[in-house]
């Protein structure tokens, strides 16, 4: 080929022989362009790519599936203890973190019990909308238990259904399941201020679908015994002790974003709840577990800002618990007498400001949504 | 081509116009059709994005695949500013491009472009003042923003919050999308990622004022930010929310998520404005 350009003479020969070689050269690209795109589309290179590049996404999954891992093992263990009495008994499925594992949505069975396991997610998730009728407020469960109940450190409830039936101090008795949820809507969901006017009488389809709820997360949970993770772990006292003043910078710094800066959370335009409301009528009452200052403090250190748990320090976390907790919310219900008789029999020796003068006036009578309706209008 | 003299005698060889920068060999073959096997690509490539820059107007779809929706679907809203806004939004300012020179006729967006029709107008103006600022990074809107006043953004931020357009986007990046559901709807606890519409709204609509509208936004524009926020190249979300979820997120999670979001709908949240 090399010749032809050698020529002396610019005959009309070499010209042809010249364009006969861009037509070569023409044809041999259009192969060469036509190669490509098929080598390009069989998928080939993106797969050498994938086993070159990607392994390190793959490391993805691991966690989830280390956890779904130990959950079967459990199911198999157990199969194996029932045929032969000295196999080993099951392991607590646990995932690489340590924590116990609730099971997947795929194990959920069908039939009656996955159904009312299902209406008991409801119910938990968006508990003004699937139990309206006993709902008071704003509130939803799953606003104080995370991720549908499930996440560590944010009182889930396979860390608190097997500890049931309980002793508890709150009401001097031990409690059934029941009767612990009943008080989250006393307290919690200000039932006496929903449509029924007070929390689901016991054997309420609300509680036996949310009990079936727990039941099934708490499925392999050891009984008798505190698992790591249930509850919300104490947040060590600090030594300048908590203070609401302090707090108010804490808030708008972290909180006030989804809450709003007056704390009232954000409600979508069908009515449904954004983000809760933290004081006021909308809110959790003075008899609520997250109305005292401690354990407000220790799901915030954990929990809040959401998606970012530990990030405040635990002085950050009492003096924001503090503020949050030193607004007006609806009244304990447990007081019949006086307000001081209450703080006396209910609020005595805990850390909240029942009872107690902020800002010039005594906190713990409460705010009910009518009296803020009166106001707005 | 240079005469020259093929004869042995060496003095007679020297030839007197020899131009020492003349190429003696031919280009070889196999160059010449890399060459044109590169041209054909580099203008194939070049014309199906001419094609799809071309399909953006108001009543079409800017997918170059076939798209879910059979017919052409309208906007609604186009004409509804004053016209000095809506000059600005197509055919610009001075030397500046105007919005729908990227974003598209009725601001659908393309690949990393992102849909603006729909999208919450303080996020939008924000968005704008960070471009100005430079509190997000992006040399484009840098420009653009620059050349406009704070009450020509809130303007065209409110324009394009107005317009109401369906989704026109599908998966496209090959995500996982049953892991996409997971992570858009109830999250991974495990890492501390929330779940997308937790904050975002139910249905991706968006709330407001800091949240926006994840429903209908292009897949490959999703999986840049939460690139951009992973790497630290996007730093305005506030208090760091979208940065530190993302770093908690692997790039395959990233995609999966970006591509579920694609297949929501645009619900009608009666967003009034």
């Amino acid at each position: 080929m090399s010749k032809t350009v050698n020529d002396p003479q610019r005959s009309p020969r070499s010209i042809i022989i010249g364009l006969r070689r861009m037509l070569k050269a023409a044809a041999l690209g259009l192969i060469l362009f036509a190669f490509g795109t098929l080598l390009y589309q069989s998928g080939l290179v993106e797969k050498a790519y994938n086993a070159l590049g990607k392994q390190s996404d793959t490391a993805q999954g691991s966690s989830t599936r280390d956890a779904m891992e130990s959950r079967q093992a459990m199911q198999a263990e157990r199969e194996a203890w029932l045929a032969n009495v000295t196999a080993e008994p099951p392991q607590v499925p646990t995932g690489p973190d340590g924590y116990f594992v609730p099971p997947e949505e795929d194990e959920l069975p069908e039939g009656p019990f996955g159904e009312s396991v299902r209406r008991g997610h409801d119910i938990f998730v968006n508990t003004p909308r699937y139990a309206a009728q006993y709902s008071g407020n704003s509130q939803s469960c799953v606003n104080c238990h995370l991720d549908a109940g499930r996440k560590e450190n944010s009182a889930p409830l396979w860390g608190a259904y097997t500890k049931y039936p309980m002793y508890r101090g709150k009401n001097g008795m031990v409690n059934t399941y029941q009767e612990r949820i009943k008080g989250c809507f006393t307290f919690s969901m200000n039932a006496q201020a929903s449509a029924a006017g007070g929390p689901p009488p016991l054997g309420d389809q609300v509680y036996l679908d949310l009990e079936a709820y727990a039941y099934w997360l708490a499925s392999g949970a050891p009984t008798g015994q505190t698992l790591p993770g249930a509850g919300y772990p104490n947040v060590a006292k600090t030594e300048l002790g908590y203070d609401y003043e302090r707090g108010a910078d804490v808030f708008v710094e972290n909180c006030a974003l989804c809450h709003g800066e007056d704390g009232q959370g954000r409600h979508e335009d069908d009515g449904s709840v954004r983000f809760p409301p933290l004081w006021g009528p909308e809110a959790y009452n003075w008899g609520a577990g997250m109305a005292r200052i401690d354990t407000a403090a220790s799901f915030i250190k954990y929990n809040m800002p959401l998606g970012q748990g530990q990030t405040l320090t635990d002085q950050e976390a009492w003096d924001v618990a503090a503020y949050i907790n030193s607004f007006e919310r609806p009244k304990d219900p447990r007081q019949t007498g006086t307000l001081e008789e209450a703080r006396q029999t209910y609020h005595e020796n805990e850390q909240s400001y029942y009872g107690k003068e902020v800002r010039g006036s005594i906190l713990g009578l409460g705010v009910s949504r009518e009296q803020t309706a009166a106001q707005g209008g | 081509m240079k005469r020259r003299d093929t004869s042995d005698n060496h003095v007679s060889r020297v030839d007197p116009q020899f131009d020492p920068w003349e190429p003696n060999r031919p280009i070889p073959l196999f160059v010449i059709a890399l060459v044109i096997a590169l041209a054909i690509w580099g203008a194939l490539t070049y014309l199906s994005e001419v094609g799809q820059h071309e399909a953006t107007g108001p009543a079409t779809v800017q997918q170059g695949e076939p798209s879910a929706s059979p017919g052409a679907v309208a906007a609604t809203g186009l004409d509804n500013a004053r016209p000095e806004i809506l000059d600005l939004a197509f055919t610009g300012k001075d030397n500046m491009w105007s919005c729908a020179s990227c974003h598209g006729k009725s601001g659908e967006g393309s690949s990393s472009t992102p849909r603006l029709s729909g999208q919450l107008g303080d996020y939008l103006y924000k968005q704008l003042l960070d471009f100005r600022s430079g509190a997000r990074a992006n040399a484009h809107m840098k420009l653009v923003a620059q050349a406009l006043t704070q009450e020509e953004m809130r303007e065209l931020a409110d324009y394009y919050a107005q317009i109401r357009l369906p989704s026109q986007v599908r998966p496209q990046l090959g995500g996982d999308l049953e892991r996409g559901r997971q992570l858009v709807q109830s999250g991974d606890w495990k890492r501390d990622v929330p779940a997308c519409l937790q904050c975002h709204g139910d249905s991706g609509q968006g709330v407001q004022p800091h949240f926006p509208s994840l429903a209908g936004q292009q897949p490959e524009y999703l999986f840049t930010q939460l690139a951009q926020w992973h790497t630290g190249v996007r730093g305005n979300s506030p208090q760091r929310l979208m940065d530190r979820i993302s770093q908690a997120m692997t790039p395959e999670d990233m995609r999966d998520v970006a591509d579920y979001l694609a297949t929501l709908p645009l619900v009608e949240p009666a967003q009034a404005r």
